[in-house]
């Protein structure tokens, strides 16, 4: 133990008046009794999970579009991405949901795990879907690069409607019974990259993503 | 960060008198209290949520060493480091040290207040080395050589024509020279030039908004998304957090995320919150291969022993300086640190000492709305009576205060006098004032008059009043 260490835990153990910690069961104990016994408060409405999700990705700026296969989600990035002025390589996951997937020929794609910074289109997969705050959730690893998430102008994210969730407690109860649970990085997005530093005026595309595009796939 | 709280007054005066500050304010006041009420309205049991959020803190700081241990435990299990600081000083020395070893350059920073607590940017660059703030609000303040004066909002004291003029400086040399320009113009040239410094700094410096002792994870909240560029990119990312951020579990932490974004912005949830664990795995295309987290005290554990442990419940929204008449008027800076509004005025004097903060506790009408907005439940009013209280014990009250109180205790613990003169004083002012209803000068009272009428009393002490009102309902 570093001497800071012991010095910092003598002084906590010191202001909760005690001579050492108590142990996990204890701890464990006094958590339930003190509130881990009734849930927690969480927003409720009537609608479903789908409708719920979609009003409010919609409201934090996300489009969406739904397609009834994983075959189609090509068609679907090709016509998203008409008429946007696209000049690079479309970056996709090397996931294997999207193994399936039939690209158009016009379209540039090439699939790699490696960082692409150069690149302004990145297909991604989200893990689940939080219907609670309209918001999509990434589990990093070697099928699903960080960067893909953050570091393109447009992200089109693919989500499987059973991988549709109400709420927050529910993702960890569906992502923690793997291995590898928890990723380096789990990250929660919710639309596009935003800021509101300059006068109070919020203004979408600060660092991350400008667009945030859901393909949801039946 | 140097403290200049001591010059709390002055800085107050100033500020009142700076009409871009009074605009910049004016702004902010509006848009905070209306987005959050919805979102507290639109939530449902937010009370609810209130009370389970304040009792799992209590619960974790009646436990911090048992769920510090746990979280140093996970975090190394998951390749990470975990390093402590009893001081800023400390935690500076232990941060340089892992640049230094990794021969950095350049250090991206996203947004930690612990990290402006500990003046960590300052001793980067004094070791020749570059460090960049990445949040947008707090890179503006980077530009102007200038503390946040939020918490939440860091640049939110600056207009667009003075973010437009350091842009100007900064990025073209005081060349550019265009008049006021557009926001989404200013978004994006800072977004091109702090692209470029993402891709090449050595190390990411974040703080914590959570440490979540099951998991060993830290949780990091943005709109940005400069956060996760700045863990995601760099060789090694460091984290800070005060040793108070720990919470038990995911689920508690799920509870802490309802409050704090509807609390903070009105947001139901902002748009990037993750979930760091650890450093880039060996499958992992990317992340930094060395992940350290530095947990700082500087005066936590002192006040966990002390009746100011509520305050270690702060998640940092910002919803009291929201709702605060006065930091609405001053803003941030004139508190003179890191922590401004009725968090900054507990907080400030914990870490800078009360002697050096004297205006502080006293710089608050004890109207109320900070505690009834806290998402923590934290009894800010009664914190700050409370400092007062030490303030008085050891001696630090001015004696005009002294002697006023001491004058008021002697007629108040002698009932009949008090009655008496106030019977007296209120009669004959009611006499005086009866014609005009209120007086425009008062002796002994030009602090009131000065800007304000002072009405006149209707000629009866409100003891009087009762005792007459009893004896109508007996009737």
């Amino acid at each position: 133990m570093s001497d800071a260490k012991s010095r910092i835990m003598q002084n906590v153990a010191h202001a909760l008046d005690r001579k050492s910690a108590p142990t996990a069961g204890e701890v464990l104990e006094q958590r339930q009794r003190a509130y881990a016994g009734s849930a927690t408060p969480h927003p409720v409405w009537q609608a479903s999970a789908v409708e719920r999700f979609i009003e409010k990705f919609e409201s934090q700026a996300g489009t969406w579009t739904r397609v009834e296969g994983i075959e189609a989600v090509g068609g679907a990035v090709a016509d998203h991405l008409s008429g946007k002025l696209i000049d690079q390589q479309i970056r996709v996951a090397p996931h294997p949901l999207l193994e399936k997937v039939v690209w158009p020929e016009h379209l540039d794609v090439i699939v790699s795990s490696e960082r692409a910074p150069d690149s302004n289109v990145a297909v991604s997969v989200a893990e689940a879907g939080m219907a609670e705050t309209g918001t999509l959730v990434f589990y990093s690893g070697a099928e699903i690069p960080t960067t893909l998430q953050f570091l393109p102008d447009y992200h089109i994210a693919i989500l499987r409607l059973p991988d549709m969730v109400s709420y927050m407690e529910e993702v960890w109860q569906k992502l923690n019974v793997r291995d590898d649970f928890p990723p380096r990085a789990l990250s929660f997005i919710t639309g596009p990259s935003r800021t509101a530093d300059v006068e109070l005026t919020i203004q979408i595309g600060a660092h991350g993503p400008r667009e945030v595009h859901l393909i949801l796939v039946e | 960060m140097k403290s200049t709280a001591h010059l709390f007054k002055p800085q107050a005066r100033a500020a009142l008198q700076n009409p871009q500050l009074r605009e910049a304010l004016d702004r902010a006041k509006d848009g905070f209290i209306g987005k959050r009420r919805l979102a507290a309205e639109a939530f449902g049991d937010f009370e609810g949520l209130r009370e389970h959020g304040k009792r799992i803190k209590d619960h974790t700081l009646a436990n911090l060493d048992a769920y510090l241990e746990q979280f140093e435990a996970r975090v190394t299990a998951a390749g990470g480091q975990v390093h402590w600081a009893e001081t800023s000083e400390q935690a500076r020395e232990i941060i340089l040290g892992i640049c230094r070893s990794k021969a950095a350059r350049r250090v991206t920073k996203a947004k930690t207040m612990v990290g402006e607590e500990i003046g960590i940017n300052e001793a980067i660059e004094a070791s020749g080395m570059e460090a960049i703030e990445t949040d947008l609000g707090e890179y503006i303040i980077q530009l102007a050589e200038e503390p946040p004066s939020h918490i939440i909002v860091p640049a939110i004291h600056k207009t667009r024509q003075q973010i437009c003029d350091l842009f100007d400086k900064h990025h073209h040399k005081g060349e550019f020279k265009q008049k006021l320009r557009e926001v989404p113009d200013l978004v994006n040239e800072a977004r091109d030039i702090l692209r470029q410094q993402f891709l090449t700094a050595d190390v990411g410096i974040t703080g914590a908004n959570f440490l979540v002792a099951e998991t060993g994870s830290i949780v990091l909240v943005t709109n940005e998304g400069n956060a996760d560029l700045t863990h995601t990119l760099p060789k090694v990312h460091i984290s800070i957090a005060g040793i108070e951020k720990v919470v038990p579990t995911l689920d508690d932490t799920t509870a802490l995320l309802r409050l704090l974004a509807r609390s903070a912005t009105g947001q139901e949830m902002s748009t990037y919150t993750s979930m760091v664990t650890g450093p880039k795995r060996r499958e992992d295309p990317d992340g930094p291969e060395e992940f350290h987290i530095v947990l700082v005290d500087n005066g936590r554990s002192r006040m966990l022993g002390n009746r100011y442990r509520e305050m270690l419940r702060c998640i940092r929204c910002g919803a009291c300086m929201n709702h605060c008449p006065v930091y609405s008027a001053i803003g941030g800076h004139a508190y003179g640190w890191v922590y401004p509004g009725p968090m900054g005025s507990v907080l400030t004097p914990m870490f800078v000492g009360l002697d050096k903060t004297r205006d502080l506790p006293n710089a608050c009408t004890l109207n109320g709305r900070c505690e009834s907005v806290c998402p923590m439940k934290i009894p800010l009013p009664n914190l700050l009576r409370e400092l007062r209280g030490d303030q008085f014990e050891q001696n630090m009250t001015a004696k005009s205060v002294r002697y006023g109180l001491g004058a008021w205790s002697f007629f108040a613990t002698r009932p009949r006098l008090y009655q008496f003169l106030t019977r007296l004083g209120i009669g004959v002012m009611g006499r005086l004032g009866k014609r005009r209803g209120r007086f425009s000068r008062l002796p002994m009272a030009s602090a009131w008059t000065s800007s304000r009428d002072m009405p006149a009393p209707q000629g009866q002490t409100f003891q009087a009043a009762w005792k007459a009102r009893g004896k109508g309902a007996a009737k």
